[in-house]
């Protein structure tokens, strides 16, 4: 296999698998659309042509099955049901695992047998097993314009009506004994004594499921009310039902067409023309990763050496006009190679978020709740680095919302709001950051329940927990191990995940915060800087060691009054203006174990967006690049540094976190403050 | 001059020097902040940033003049505290001189010695005038510093308009670095003044 034809095929196959999952995604609300069928259909059929031109005759064969079954959706011999969409996306699950096994240099192995037989059945037209599950998407029927939970069986009948000539006959006689056997129940058991299906309920319909699903009754219409129906709401003129019933079983695909919107009419729908390869070939190129990682640690190097330029420029004794020149037109000049350079690296948003339809729609199905995504920003810029750090911890949170936060819809129909809950994913631009949201309309989070958790689990102690602000008791959510569940699911309850979330947020020089009213909803919003390969930062003097802080995390420089300290409770507080009070954080105090007198030595405020820190002086500021930092252990000093930095005159300066800095500084002064009550 | 006119003038440098040092720093914190704006904001105010990267230059160069303000103003105060040492001295053998002169003797090497310490008054009174010089040049340079701060501080306000609807704080940030440098350039121009009525005060003795 040629490595570097591999390595191009999976990198296009990925990209087409995504689409495809996403086009799948909009199939299930908008069934009729012939545009996303023939999308998907293509998608399919490129990802066989490249399998089979890299001999991986596995994949070559899954992806054959899909394109046919594809064909036929397209074609409208077959329509677009809900256990199709589930089919069609457990078969691109496959893919990706086959795209990994490729990935990997092995030849994919076979993918799973029943899932390649339902497949095949379902192009074939042949409802195995599930049907009971199933309903036709888009088909707009409803019994009495009720919502009431749905009756699977129905659909079947009409399915096997128009589709299925072997088992027509039966369901037929079985639709007719209906009612006498005790309506769709009864009916199903009957079917599945008949097609020899004993699976019923393999895949549990959540009645809540919403989308333009709609049920089939059997009890009240016959099978050609019924089908008359269906095919009137599908199909965009009315289609008589003769040409229909001859278009079923043996009917040839041209039959077909003849009747219904055929795949030739692609070329005279609305010019939806994607960019075509050799448009993108004009204006693109794909370069590997790992050069552009190569170029940005160039560049991140070229910016310290700017650094300094500029700082032996600033300290000559003569002022050189020349060489000031020549410096300040090298730092124009390097910071636009940098900005191109970061853009090179960013990428939008949607490539994160683009995993979650499928992720909300399997949980909401799977949780039996009935939620609606909005995506919001879709198109905001980020480091490539975030969004790939970030693809699970921001399915991490969409899960926990739907797990925890959402309500069940008759709960949210008892609680006043509406059955259909929403998830809120929102990308925001703000200066040098992105923000990330992720925010429900759910049940919001109780403090008082998680501290009750939090001390039954032995999490926290007793004093711990009397001492907890609001917004502490909220952080609970981000201890490793803690969970509100005494039981683990599939998708939350083992206390891993939240804590993931807050570390990659650290990670990423992020930060994370949770706002909640109990009943309206959560917040988690993400802060990220909006570039990682070169960080500004603030220079600061604490007694006669450098340090650094990230200026995203800066609000303001003040200068500290004495008299605008005060003490709450153990906790040092600073009160910024009115009624707006900060933690104070003397660094002094942290690194040298010995505070910095106010009025005895130099001290500066830099208030930052999670408290005030006291330092000698502040030296100015610079773009710097991070080094990591390993001769710390994380888990002592080794988190108080976000890394190192080497400064314009040449020293190595540490970084420091802000978050972990005030965390730590609040720990100690509730242990200061508890020490001094137990003497009291 | 006398002791009440270095009193005073010990006095007023001992403010100016303070509130030099206070301001300067604010000027510096209100350069620093008004960076810190800039670079949250990404590329959105590159035009401020120019502003804001010259007004910490020009708040470097305030610091640089302070110091040299600072340099300045010990040896004037010590330079006529000698000078009026020397004087009480002088009026003493003066006394002593015209005390013998009285009861009808000289003293030639006390006459020598008072010449001697006149002789010295006049250096020490032209060195103190030059030192005195020396500070009204360093403030002047300071006023000169302080207008061109005053002129990017114009500058940042017209830019800060211009960028209003960034939603970045830029006016109120003009408006506090303009308030830090207006204290400076009050605080120099009084003590210009009085530097001013010693000199004038001073070339009249001489």
């Amino acid at each position: 296999m040629d490595e570097e034809i591999l390595q191009d095929y999976l990198t296009e196959a990925r990209e087409l698998l995504e689409k495809a999952q996403e086009d799948t995604l909009r199939l299930e609300n908008d069934p009729g659309d012939d545009g996303i069928l023939a999308s998907v259909f293509r998608a399919f059929h490129t990802l066989k042509g490249g399998a089979g031109f890299l001999e991986a005759d596995n994949l070559v064969e899954w992806t054959h099955h899909l394109e046919d079954l594809l064909d036929k959706l397209r074609s409208h011999v077959l329509p677009v049901t809900r256990i199709m969409i589930d089919t069609i996306l457990n078969g691109m699950d496959v893919i990706h695992v086959m795209l990994e096994e490729l990935a990997q240099g092995n030849h994919p192995a076979h993918g799973p047998e029943e899932l390649s037989r339902r497949i095949r059945e379902l192009a074939a037209g042949h409802f195995p097993a599930l049907e009971s599950d199933d309903s036709l998407l888009g088909a707009g029927i409803e019994e009495n314009g009720q919502d009431s939970p749905a009756h699977p069986t129905s659909t079947f009948v009409v399915q096997l009506q128009a589709f299925s000539s072997g088992v027509s006959s039966e369901s037929e006689k079985l639709a007719s004994s209906n009612e006498s056997d005790g309506g769709p129940d009864g009916w199903e058991l009957k079917l599945d004594e008949k097609t020899g299906n004993h699976s019923r309920g393999d895949l549990p319909f959540s009645s809540t499921y919403r989308g333009t699903e709609s049920r089939i009754p059997g009890k009240q219409h016959d099978h050609d009310q019924v089908l008359e129906q269906f095919f009137h709401s599908i199909s965009p003129e009315p289609v008589p039902l003769a040409v229909m019933t001859q278009g079923t079983g043996s009917s040839t695909p041209e039959k077909t067409r003849s009747t219904a919107k055929s795949p030739s009419l692609d070329s005279a729908l609305p010019p939806r023309r994607p960019p075509s390869v050799s448009d993108m070939s004009e204006t693109t190129i794909r370069v590997d990763s790992g050069r552009l990682d190569s170029v940005i640690n160039q560049v991140g190097e070229l910016v310290l050496l700017r650094n300094r330029l500029a700082s032996a420029v600033g300290s000559l004794v003569q002022v050189n006009e020349d060489l000031s020149r020549i410096s300040r037109e090298m730092d124009l000049t390097v910071n636009d190679i940098q900005n191109t350079v970061m853009h090179l690296r960013m990428q939008p948003c949607k490539r994160l978020f683009q995993q979650l339809p499928r992720a909300v729609r399997d949980a909401s199905r799977q949780l039996g709740k009935e939620v609606r995504l909005d995506i919001a920003g879709e198109e905001v810029e980020i480091d490539k680095t975030v969004v790939d750090a970030l693809s699970s911890p921001i399915t991490h949170l969409v899960r926990n919302s739907l797990d925890h936060g959402i309500e069940k819809p008759e709960e949210r129909q008892s609680a006043g709001k509406p059955r259909e809950a929403c998830i809120r994913i929102a990308a925001v631009h703000l200066g040098d950051k992105v923000r990330i949201e992720v925010s429900d309309n759910g049940r919001g989070i109780d403090r008082r329940f998680l501290v009750q958790k939090a001390l039954a689990k032995g999490v926290i102690t007793g004093e711990e927990a009397a001492c907890l602000s609001e917004q502490e008791a909220l952080e609970l959510i981000f201890r490793p191990g803690f969970s509100t569940k005494d039981k683990a699911t599939d998708l939350s309850g083992r206390g891993v995940g939240m804590d993931v979330v807050k570390d990659t947020a650290r990670k990423l020089r992020g930060h994370l915060d949770v706002q909640t009213r109990l009943g309206e909803g959560t917040t988690i919003s993400m802060e990220f800087p909006l570039s990682m390969a070169v960080l500004p930062v603030l220079y600061l003097r604490l007694r006669r060691d450098i340090y650094a802080l990230p200026i995203s995390a800066i609000e303001s420089l003040i200068d500290i009054q004495k008299g605008l300290i005060h003490h709450l409770d153990g906790r040092t507080v600073y009160q910024i203006s009115g009624s707006r009070v900060t933690p104070i954080v003397d660094l002094g105090n942290l690194f040298h174990d010995r505070p910095l007198r106010l009025e005895g030595e130099p001290v500066e405020g830099i208030l930052t967006d999670r408290g005030l820190f006291m330092a000698s002086e502040v030296l100015g500021n610079e773009d710097s690049v991070v080094k990591p930092i390993d001769f710390l252990p994380e888990d002592k000093m080794g988190s108080w540094y976000q890394g190192a930095t080497i400064s314009g005159k040449g020293d190595v300066v540490l970084i420091l976190d802000p978050g972990t800095l005030i965390s730590r500084a609040i720990e100690q002064m509730k242990m200061v403050h508890s020490r001094q009550q137990g003497i009291a | 001059m006398n002791i009440q006119d270095l009193m005073e003038l010990v006095d007023d440098s001992h403010l100016v020097l303070r509130t030099l040092e206070k301001s300067l720093r604010e000027i510096d914190r209100r350069a620093l902040n008004a960076m810190v704006l800039v670079k949250r904001h990404g590329s959105a105010l590159a035009g401020y940033g120019v502003v804001a990267q010259a007004f910490r230059e020009r708040a470097t160069f305030l610091t640089k003049s302070g110091l040299l303000l600072h340099e300045c103003i010990a040896p004037l105060i010590q330079a006529h505290m000698h000078i009026m040492q020397n004087r009480r001295y002088l009026v003493i053998f003066q006394t002593m001189i015209e005390e013998l002169d009285r009861k009808g003797k000289t003293s030639p090497a006390l006459e020598n010695t008072r010449m001697n310490l006149a002789g010295r008054i006049a250096i020490e009174e032209g060195c103190a005038l030059v030192i005195l010089k020396k500070v009204i040049h360093a403030a002047g340079r300071m006023q000169e510093s302080i207008a061109e701060q005053e002129y990017i501080v114009t500058n940042g306000r017209i830019e800060a308009a211009l960028s209003i609807d960034s939603g970045a704080p830029l006016v109120s940030v003009s408006r506090e670095m303009g308030q830090a440098v207006s204290t400076v350039a009050q605080s120099i121009r009084s003590y210009s003044k009085q530097l001013e009525r010693i000199l004038h005060e001073s070339g009249a003795r001489f």
